[in-house]
């Protein structure tokens, strides 16, 4: 009779050994919620699962080595709850707070959703913006550190080897006054929650407090191509600059560029550019509504 | 597989397929019928239980992922005959129609209610926008969670 | 003298709330029959083709499957789910298993196994070669004369004109003509609880089925046109419904279930997931509609002309009758002297329409709404007050002969709730610049009450109060989450003069309830079920009445009857329970304290409601916020008021979906594109508003205390409402449903230069 055999180990020690003899019917089950889908969709009847939730070793969101360290055994709900990421990686949260239902957010785990890659999560455009590392282990208990991009690498696809987990998202602690955002629409409606992203985007700015000037920016547009990637042209629009109504517009308009060049005169993708400049808006608000000197844009919610 | 985790208050063992979901093995193999299918895919949220007092798609989680858990299913809501404060308030205010999704709003209210016992009607919509209802618009639901929250 | 109501006109909790809140209750889904077997079912994957090959014999091999079933080994008999009466003229199209699919979800095969597991296992193992067809999508695109057939008779199944009056000379005379052309919407019904059925057949052959149905004796009459047998042979009995909302009207597993049982001699249960529910079972049926409506300078109505082009989907069921249903709404609504109303319903190679709340009624209103909204516009008028000109009155007649409207409330609603909305002051107030623009707008519809004049409306209860004092009252009554059953023991209790609690009210099951002609359909059960429950209560009082005099010795008229007793007025004290009564009648007058009744329908009022709604619109990304919203409705008398504002409430969630989000979506092959709840978007509760209701009870003559329906009309006014207030916003003309972002994107882009500074 198929059955599926299934681990539970309770350290990284034992997780070593389990991933030891990972072969391609093997699966790292980190919240579960898209595995318990896919076996089914998949027709997947037996095989091993290796259930990362026994491991309290990794269910730590701490500060330590000028790092954010985020346990791969730590949910959505709990990364959105978290006063050291809202702190210090507040686009990190607001993605994990708009992650499915809460009932999803309060299973899966973002390990999990880095190590599915779809196009359209939204915790990693988020963590591409905040560069983050990601940490894994292997079966002979090699410990490496990659970056989003090197992780994420094609639709629905990692470069996670089969005996290969995450076990750490590392978030490098900011420098000087920084402020990061997240937005996203979902697709084909007006709904605002539970929404699967049509567009994300999540940007970092850091700023010099006393004369108020953007002195560096990190923006990532998610769900206009197969992985998410930096908007170059909208960095640039950003950095060295102060933060004016004006600088809007000419933001806006380069997010705009990306998703045009992104989507490639596809028609059904159309929708994105607008989404894209709902996004930068409300972004750009979230980051400098406060800063914004002179003018009243017509963007601002009345 | 050898699963042992407390249901609705008491001791449960159960050897079944750990790749089970939660789902089957409450509906197929402990009888518990009150948890409902809608989609399968964490969308509707008819499925929802507590799990160590949160809200869980059970359709979402592996038999296998619950040992040692808690669980709470709407059958463990009432006590000794007596119904919970959030049910009475389920009838009081009509909150329930078809009453498919019923088991399911209310396992995701009692998960709020328990967090946070006097939610706003934003944090309640939230807390149950994962699940749908075709009968009622959700406005007496959202009232009847908050005359619980009130009462608190 | 003043009466008061103890029970109609109270909020009484719906008759199984506590086996609902509690877990208990059992729906199809949750039953568990000794020895049963568990079916799944294989769906076409393409749109349109013949099958050249059918490979079972993988299926066939895997431990625990019992037996495999294909066109090969299955009737082929002809018949239409839509069909719940017999004498009922339908084109017969569907069968159990088909050799030919014409739909991405078309019935191929099933499978038998002795778990869930298994036979969705061995339903993947089945291998079909087809020989593929050219497809049609487009309902426009089958009118053409070389599209391929999807059925041998061709791709255009019905056509048909009403009218009234000379509709050319009314648009001949008129000083603005305003012409729409309209589409709306396949949509799903998203009842909560997927199609499910189980049936069992007996050693004699006698088949049970239990089905969350809304007409047993429609899924009676189905399964034995299907399976050839006779219609003694196959009981049928209602469970508990988990919502249907006209999708689960139209028998769809409960003949291939019943077959499947037949065969193999065991229960089978047949369960669909979320998917197959979606693509497999019944949609809201898509139209285009075009309309020219004509007017004169003060906004008099002239003539409209009103032509529906229905799109049936891969079987016709009831396309031909959702387009007569449309056709007859549009002359309920205004006082209309000139109008003319043609339809075409054709087959495409998409899901199929089917009964869906509302019944045609939301897609002829948005059409018809929509393109009043736009007159006013035209004519620079508040669309209040054109409409105000127009409506019907009460006990106008209809124009082409269909019943009498009744006591037409819709007049009073628009004044009413336009004040208690604000509506004049929303409505002139100056727009908003920047990304976010507010909009007011309104729609008012029309609905009926049962099948008078249309089809036999008639139902047989029995009403009788037994020795322990208890009334049950038997008939054909479904319950789909909506109270009917407790609105019948409120109508009972308050008839009789008795406590609720002792009025018991069972199920539809074909075997135990008197024949009843059209179940839960037609908006007809409060008006024409809850008539019957209450001529029953009536006769059941005159006839206990009548012994009573006996008893009591003394005249009808010294009886009193009250909460459960019966007395002499001179001699309280010596008051009996209806129970002694009941006792008494059988042991000294060998009668019953019971009645049974054919009840006909006496009427087909119409029903009314008017939505007032206030939107917000992202001028950036189109999306729609709904800011407020005010449904007024005409119901002659609520019953219940906690349930009828429930009906209203969850009914324009359906509403705003069909205007905002909800729509089936094909690729170019006909591939469901959204056929699961992450990619079908139903409004959730955070987005939802509380809607308020505005109840007009000015009392209907022929309904049980003045009552008229409400649970489909509800449904009606809100997509057009929500579509006029977008277009009020924008100052847009949206013309393809539901107004996704995309869509109101396009059209802003359109009105150039006006949104430029947002862009």
């Amino acid at each position: 009779m198929e059955r599926f055999l299934f681990e539970t180990p309770t350290s990284v020690k034992e997780l070593i050994v389990y991933l030891k003899d990972a072969d391609a019917d093997t699966y790292i089950l980190s919240g579960g919620t898209d595995l318990a889908i896919k076996l089914r969709s998949r027709g997947i009847y037996s095989g091993r699962i290796i259930d990362m939730s026994g491991i309290n070793e990794l269910k730590h969101i701490k500060i330590e080595d000028g790092f954010i360290k985020i346990g791969a055994n730590v949910t959505f709900s709990e990364i959105g709850e978290s006063e050291i990421i809202n702190s210090y990686a507040a686009c990190v949260g607001q993605a994990a707070r708009q992650i499915g239902s809460l009932q999803i957010r309060n299973a899966a785990r973002m390990a999990g959703n880095v190590a599915n890659s779809s196009p359209r999560g939204d915790s990693i455009p988020a963590l591409l913006a905040v560069d983050a590392l990601i940490k894994t282990i292997n079966g002979n208990g090699e410990i490496a550190q990659r970056t989003i991009d090197e992780i994420v690498i094609g639709i629905s696809k990692n470069s996670l080897n089969k005996d290969e987990a995450i076990i750490e998202m590392l978030i490098p602690c900011p420098k000087g006054s920084s402020r990061s955002a997240f937005g996203k629409y979902g697709r084909e409606s007006s709904r605002t929650t539970v929404v699967i992203a049509n567009i994300n985007l999540a940007a970092v700015v850091r700023y010099d407090s006393r004369i108020g000037v953007i002195e560096d920016a990190s923006v990532v547009i998610g769900s206009a191509a197969p992985v998410p990637y930096h908007a170059v042209m909208a960095e640039n629009v950003l950095k060295g600059n102060r933060p004016t109504g004006e600088l809007g517009d000419r933001f806006v308009a380069a997010l705009q560029e990306h998703v045009k060049g992104s989507i490639n005169g596809v028609k059904r993708y159309e929708n994105k550019i607008d989404e894209v400049t709902g996004a930068g808006i409300d972004i750009y608000y979230m980051l400098f509504g406060d800063m914004i000197t002179g003018g009243d844009s017509p963007w601002k919610r009345l | 597989m050898y699963i042992r985790f407390k249901l609705n208050g008491s001791e449960c063992s159960i050897v079944t397929d750990p790749g089970k979901r939660l789902l089957d093995v409450l509906r197929e193999d402990l009888g518990l019928t009150g948890t409902k299918e809608g989609c399968g895919e964490g969308e509707c949220g008819a499925c929802t239980v507590i799990i160590d007092g949160l809200a869980v798609n059970s359709c979402l989680v592996l038999i296998g992922q619950l040992g040692g858990k808690e669980i709470i299913t709407v059958e463990g809501l009432e006590k000794d005959g007596e119904l919970d404060s959030l049910q009475k308030a389920f009838i009081n205010n009509g909150a329930v129609q078809c009453g498919y999704c019923t088991p399911g709003m209310l396992m995701s209210s009692k998960a709020l209610l328990m967090k946070n016992p006097h939610p706003t009607e934003e944090e309640i919509r939230i807390a149950i926008s994962g699940n749908l209802c075709r009968c009622t618009g959700y406005t007496k639901i959202v009232a009847a969670v908050k005359e619980v929250s009130q009462d608190a | 003298m003043e009466e008061t109501l103890r029970y109609v006109g109270a909020s009484v909790p719906i008759h199984d709330v506590k086996e609902k809140i509690t877990g208990r209750t059992k729906y199809v889904g949750d039953m568990v029959l000794p020895e049963m077997l568990h079916a799944k079912l294989l769906l076409s994957g393409i749109a349109h083709g013949r099958i050249k090959n059918i490979d079972t014999s993988k299926a066939e091999a895997l431990p625990g499957v019992k037996a495999v079933f294909t066109y090969k080994n299955s009737p082929d008999n002809l018949y239409n789910s839509h069909k719940w009466i017999s004498g009922l003229e339908v084109i017969k199209d569907e069968r159990l298993f088909t050799d030919k699919v014409r739909y991405c979800g078309d019935r191929v095969a099933a499978v038998v196994a002795v778990d869930k597991h298994t036979a969705e296992k061995a339903a993947m193992l089945i291998e079909i070669e087809y020989e593929e067809l050219p497809i049609i999508i487009n309902p426009e695109d089958a009118l053409k004369d070389d599209a391929v057939k999807i059925h041998e008779s061709g791709n255009i199944v019905f056509k048909k004109e009403l009218g009234c009056g000379n509709t050319d000379m009314g648009m001949d005379n008129a000083y603005l003509i305003v012409s729409d052309r309209i589409e709306t919407p396949k949509v799903h019904h998203a009842a909560m609880e997927t199609h499910a059925c189980i049936a069992d057949t007996d050693p004699c052959g006698n088949i049970t089925v239990w089905s969350p149905c809304q007409v047993v004796f429609q899924v009676q009459l189905i399964v034995s046109e299907a399976l050839g047998i006779p219609e003694s042979k196959v009981r049928v009995i209602k469970t508990t419904l988990g919502g249907s909302f006209g999708g689960k009207g139209q028998p769809t597993l409960e003949p291939v279930c019943a077959y499947l049982s037949h065969q193999l001699k065991k229960p089978v249960k047949l369960v669909m997931d979320r998917t197959e529910t979606i693509i497999g079972t019944r949609t809201r049926t898509k139209t285009i509609g075009t309309v020219k409506t004509a007017v004169d300078k003060d906004g008099n109505i002239l003539a409209r002309d009103i032509s529906m082009l229905v799109d049936a989907g891969g079987y016709l069921t009831n396309g031909s009758a959702v387009a007569m249903a449309m056709g007859k709404k549009a002359f309920k609504l205004y006082r209309i002297q000139n109008q003319s109303y043609s339809t075409t319903t054709v087959y495409t190679n998409t899901p199929i329409g089917g009964a869906a709340r509302g019944y045609g009624s939301p897609q002829l209103h948005t059409l018809t709404e929509i393109n009043i909204d736009n007159a006013a516009r035209g004519l620079g008028m508040d669309p209040v007050e054109l409409r105000l000109k127009n409506l019907v009155h009460p006990y106008d007649k209809d124009p082409i002969g269909g019943p009498d409207l009744g006591n037409a409330r819709v007049i009073d609603c628009v004044v009413k709730g336009a004040e208690v909305f604000n509506w004049k002051e929303r409505f002139t107030r100056q727009k908003d610049g920047g990304r976010f623009v507010r909009g007011v707008g309104m729609a008012c519809c029309a609905h009926g009450n049962g099948y008078f004049g249309a089809y036999p409306d008639f139902i047989t209860v029995s009403l009788r109060i037994s020795g322990d004092g208890c009334a049950v009252l038997k008939g054909a009554f479904h319950d789909l989450g909506c109270g009917t059953n407790t609105t019948m023991m409120q109508i009972v209790a308050e008839t009789l003069d008795m406590d609720i609690e002792k009025v018991f009210v069972p199920g539809a099951d074909t075997l135990a309830s008197p024949f009843d002609s059209a179940g839960t359909q037609a908006s007809r059960v409060t008006f024409v079920c809850g008539g019957a429950a209450m001529k029953a209560a009536q006769l059941v009082k005159e006839k206990i009445m009548k012994y009573g005099a006996g008893i009591f010795e003394c005249n009808i008229e010294d009886l009193v009857m009250k909460k459960g007793f019966m007395w002499d007025r001179r001699k309280e004290s010596e008051k009996m329970s209806y129970g002694e009564i009941a006792s008494i009648i059988q042991t000294k007058y060998s009668d019953e304290a019971g009645e049974t009744v054919t009840y006909q329908s006496p009427g087909n009022p119409a029903s009314y409601g008017v939505n007032f709604v206030e939107v917000e619109v992202d001028t950036v990304t189109g999306m729609v916020k709904i800011l407020d919203f005010l449904a007024v409705h005409d119901i002659g008398k609520a019953i219940n008021p906690e349930f009828v504002i429930g009906q209203i409430q969850g009914a324009v969630q359906m509403g705003i979906g069909m205007a905002l989000s909800e729509e089936i979506t094909l690729d170019s092959k006909g591939r469901i594109q959204n056929d699961r709840f992450g990619r079908y978007l139903v409004v959730n509760a955070p987005d939802m508003p509380d809607v308020k209701v505005l109840l007009i009870e000015e009392g209907e003559e022929y309904g049980p205390y003045g009552a008229k329906s409400v649970g489909e009309v509800a449904a009606v006014a809100a997509p057009p409402a929500i579509i006029n207030a977008i277009n009020n916003a924008l100052d847009i003309n949206i013309d393809v449903l539901p107004a996704i972002p995309e869509r109101i994107m396009e059209k802003i882009k359109k009105k150039k230069g006006q949104y430029s500074d947002c862009l």
